[in-house]
């Protein structure tokens, strides 16, 4: 019998403490190693997240201040708005009922019987009523109301208010003529979140995100809905997007379709969900939702989609328009209302349905709006009114005392000369005239371009401006950027020059072959346009005719350095042709720059710079920067009257007398330039200045002269705007001459003109004209003799 | 020879007469000068009544006309940037009135413009024409703005010459 002794048993403890300390020893290590690898995977976990915290936090706080600063300032980012001059009504206004439909169809306004909204007019008889929109003008504010014209004839005789009294003085809204978008080319107008129209903003969560009140952004259900779309079809057509998703996309990604972008829209619509309220998400998405593009235009916004589709500020928009609109976001280019109009109505439609199922309409309004077309105005261009070519100088003229990025986003309101009734004649004037040039010519379709500049006489103010044949597209613009030879419009400065120096219009010229050596030693050799030579004649014929044999002896006779300085004093810089082909004309100019000379002679000798901006107002309507009236005698009153009747019989008598006005007292000049390159014409009335130029971009010659194609184009543009004759002061020296000769002759002779001029008794005199010799002149005579 | 001599002669006188009936005598350039007249015989002055006003021909334009009346009261109450802005306005409708040119001068000079208020009398000036009434308001306007220029003399010599037509 063992006795298990304490040692045994310790042996055997022992030995099994042995196995068991190497059991143990084994077990520890792998216990050991089991927690020091549970330790180690608790502290990467630790670590991991604390680390995945931390970078969760920094790109959420990153996030967070991007999306919040860039949020912020687009959201108050406005462009500035340019506004045209506003149409003056009172009694004596020269303007047919006919024309002011016009003008308020132009601004949007409808026809309605009961006149129930601002933005609408009745005509019927005689009388037109309108109910005015309200607007802020520079004055102060001008309230909405009714107004009633009367006509008689093409003038307005009686303006009344609602209450029969009469109104001696109102103006309609002034046209919005662009803004000042960002280079990247979004314009919008911006709503604040009381003029967007409760249809508008239910119906866009009807349609976009039925539950967006709810929602802290995202939707779980649109998303695995979508999911579920695009794993049965095999794409990612389908987005499941709130309408906060949207703004994130439009705001800060791309279109591009990943779920790691799809992860980040979510995460900042919940930032942005945190930090703003409902309100102001859905007025963001109201401003910026893309809604379709014009050229480099993108129009966002309803504000703006509201003008570009409708012709209509937001909340005159009807039932169906806005149905429309809400139509285009799914796809503006596939739901384009101007190329995909059944597309268009059949989804406006399924819209309106949806309004009347969630009760936004009643039944009566639905069918009424379902039965309605889709309403939108006949082309993109023709929403309201755009000219980028005017945009240009006006855009120059602000950039002296404003940043771009002030125009882009302060929401300035910008008050411009323009009238839009003179841009879209001239325009239209421009774009005909050269179309029938080409059928009649036979010449390449839209190989021929134009340029016109029209301002005020008296104030220099632009009333329109012309770029190109294409009005609406924003392009090269040549009325401001094209410098070309100018030809024979030169002439005037020399004739300015010769009456200053005591020259007048009987003072006999060469016309005869002339060859000239210039500084650099070249030969020039002048010719007429016809290749004849006339022997000496009177200035005016020289002038008249456009002889350029006559004119350079003029200038001789003048002198081309006080010729030039003339030039200088009534342009404001130096010309670049220091030779004798100056006096051809043998100088680029721009039709601007054209426009600013003949605008000394228009005014009747004052200089003015011609302008388009009237007043900078900031958005709450204070004034920022007026631009006065800023003119400068610069030519003697006399000296310009006189210039000013020559210039009469340039049109009556001379290269002008083609036009159908040529006789109505208007006054001004043809220019050709060698090789018929450039057509110009530069003429005025008693209250516009016109410049207009035709010619080729490739500068290749157009066959036209200054008669043939510039003049034209004035011509038609005076066909629906009329002539306002020019009205002389009364002068004592005035003499009728013969046209050919410069002798003295009566009024009742044929081809006479009546010049003024100091030297009457000295003329020689026509005979058998029955003109008696004055006193002096048989003296004179007899002393002779 | 003779018969030359005589036509010269005759020449003469009739030249001379002619100039003797150009512009107004002296007498009558005092009286419509608008100073008073004393009496030759009498001891006592006799005081003539002040001539009546010579007031321009307003605007013919009645859009013109209510924008200068509201311009007019603007420049007593609101200062000249609102007439200005009243007054171009006025100018867009009637740009040939120069009436509306010499109030526009009139708040330039009141806003310390004198370039400005300067050439837009000088615009009054042109567009004046044979309106001797209103020419002789826009001169008076140009002494104006000559005294603010420091012209003094030219002013004052202006003054006199169309001192009738002073407002």
């Amino acid at each position: 019998m063992v006795k298990k002794t304490p040692t045994s048993r310790k042996a055997k403890g022992s030995g099994r403490r042995k196995n068991s300390k190497s059991s143990k020893k084994t077990d520890s290590w792998l216990k050991r190693l089991g927690r020091w690898i549970l330790r180690a995977l608790l502290k990467l976990t630790l670590w991991t997240t604390l680390f995945a915290t931390l970078v969760a936090a920094g790109f959420g706080y990153y996030l967070d201040r991007t999306i919040t600063k860039t949020f912020e300032g687009r959201r108050w980012s406005v462009p500035a708005q340019v506004f045209a001059q506003p149409l003056e009504i009172y009694a004596g206004q020269r303007i047919s009922k006919i024309q002011l439909v016009e003008e308020l169809e132009r601004l949007g306004y409808r026809s309605d019987v009961n006149l129930t909204a601002p933005g609408s007019y009745n005509a019927s008889g005689t009388t037109l009523s309108t109910h005015l929109r309200n607007f802020d003008f520079m004055e102060g504010s001008r309230p909405s109301q009714q107004i009633k014209v009367t006509f008689q004839n093409s003038f307005i005789s009686r303006v009344q208010a609602e209450d029969k009294s009469e109104v001696p003085l109102i103006r309609l809204d002034p046209a919005t003529i662009g803004s000042f978008f960002p280079s990247h080319g979004e314009d919008r107008l911006i709503l604040t979140p009381e003029q967007v129209p409760p249809l508008l903003a239910e119906g866009l969560k009807a349609i976009e995100d039925r539950n967006f009140d709810e929602h802290r952004g995202f939707s779980i259900t649109g998303i695995l809905r979508a999911a579920w779309v695009n794993l049965r079809s095999g794409t990612r057509s389908q987005g499941g997007s709130t309408l906060t998703q949207q703004l994130v996309k439009s705001y800060f990604l791309t279109n591009e379709r990943t779920y790691t972008r799809k992860l980040r829209e979510v995460a900042m619509a919940i930032i942005l969900e945190l930090r703003f309220s409902k309100e102001d998400l859905l007025t963001a998405y109201i401003n910026e939702i893309f809604l379709g593009q014009n050229g480099a235009r993108a129009i966002h916004g309803f504000g703006l989609g509201a003008q570009f589709y409708f012709n209509k500020p937001i909340n005159e928009l009807s039932v169906h328009e806005i149905a429309t609109m809400i139509s285009i976001i799914r796809g503006p280019s596939y739901y384009n209302p101007f190329r995909h109009p059944e597309r268009a109505l059949a989804r406006r439609n399924r819209i309106l349905d949806t309004f009347l199922v969630d009760g936004l309409i009643s039944n009566p309004k639905h069918q009424d709006a379902i039965g309605s077309p889709l309403g939108v105005v006949s082309s993109p261009n023709s929403g309201g009114a755009y000219y980028p070519a005017f945009m240009d100088i006006v855009r120059a003229e602000l950039s002296e005392r404003y940043s771009a990025s002030d125009l882009r986003s302060q929401g300035l309101r910008i008050f411009t000369t323009l009238k839009p009734r003179e841009q879209e004649n001239a325009q239209k004037a421009v774009t005909s005239t050269l179309q029938m040039i080409e059928k009649e010519r036979k010449l390449d379709k839209g190989s021929l371009q134009a340029a016109s500049v029209i301002t005020d006489t008296q104030t220099g103010e632009i009333l329109a401006l012309i770029g190109g044949r294409k009005g609406r597209v924003d392009g090269f613009n040549r009325a401001l950027n094209a410098k070309r030879t100018v030809g024979s419009v030169i002439k005037p400065v020399i004739v300015l020059a010769a009456l200053e120096s005591g020259l007048d219009w009987s003072t006999l010229v060469n016309d005869t072959s002339i060859t000239m050596t210039s500084d650099s030693g070249e030969l020039w050799t002048p010719r007429n346009y016809d290749g004849k030579t006339r022997g000496e004649l009177p200035m005016i014929r020289a002038l008249a005719m456009s002889l350029n044999l006559a004119m350079v002896d003029l200038g001789n006779t003048v002198g081309l350095g006080e010729v030039q300085r003339r030039f200088t004093d009534l342009i404001g810089y130096a010309p670049k042709n220091r030779y004798p082909s100056f006096f051809l004309g043998a100088e680029s100019m721009s039709p601007l720059q054209l426009t600013e000379l003949y605008g000394n002679f228009a005014s009747g000798g004052f200089h003015t710079t011609p302008k388009a901006v009237i007043a900078v107002l900031n958005e709450r309507g204070q004034p920022l920067s007026h631009h006065p009236f800023d003119l400068t005698q610069s030519i003697r009153p006399e000296t310009v009257a006189s210039l000013n009747r020559g210039l009469e019989i340039v049109m009556s008598h001379g290269t002008g007398r083609s036009s159908p006005f040529a006789k109505q007292g208007v006054a001004g000049k043809t220019g050709t330039s060698n090789d018929n390159r450039d057509s110009w014409y530069a003429g005025f009335d008693n209250s516009t200045l016109s410049v207009v130029w035709v010619g080729r971009d490739d500068n290749k010659s157009t066959g036209l002269t200054g008669t043939s194609g510039a003049l034209r184009i004035w011509n038609n543009m005076q066909v629906s705007s009329g002539v306002d004759p020019i009205v002389h002061s009364p002068a004592d020296n005035l003499v009728a001459i013969e046209f050919a000769t410069g002798m003295r002759a009566a009024k009742s002779c044929a081809d006479v003109v009546v010049i003024p001029t100091r030297r009457a008794d000295t003329l020689p005199i026509k005979p058998g004209c029955g003109i008696r010799k004055t006193f002096g002149q048989r003296l004179r005579s007899i002393f002779n003799n | 020879m003779n018969i030359k001599l005589c036509i010269s002669l005759l020449g003469i006188i009739l030249i001379g007469g002619c100039a003797g009936n150009q512009g107004p005598s002296a007498t009558d350039s005092r009286a419509s000068s608008g100073q008073p007249r004393t009496s030759d015989r009498g001891n006592k002055p006799k005081v003539q009544p002040k001539p009546a006003k010579i007031t321009p021909t307003p605007p013919k334009n009645s859009a013109a006309k209510i924008l200068l009346a509201q311009a007019n009261i603007a420049l007593k109450q609101q200062g000249p940037a609102q007439a200005i802005v009243l007054l171009e306005r006025a100018i867009r409708i009637d740009p040939r009135e120069a009436l509306l040119w010499i109030r526009l001068s009139q708040a330039h000079l009141e806003q310390g413009h004198t370039t400005a208020a300067s050439q837009h009398a000088r615009k009054a000036i042109a567009l004046a024409g044979s309106d001797a009434v209103k020419t002789g308001r826009a001169w008076l306007q140009m002494a104006d703005v000559l005294e603010a220029q420091g012209e003094r003399q030219q002013a004052a010599s202006l003054r006199r010459k169309y001192a009738r037509y002073a407002g």
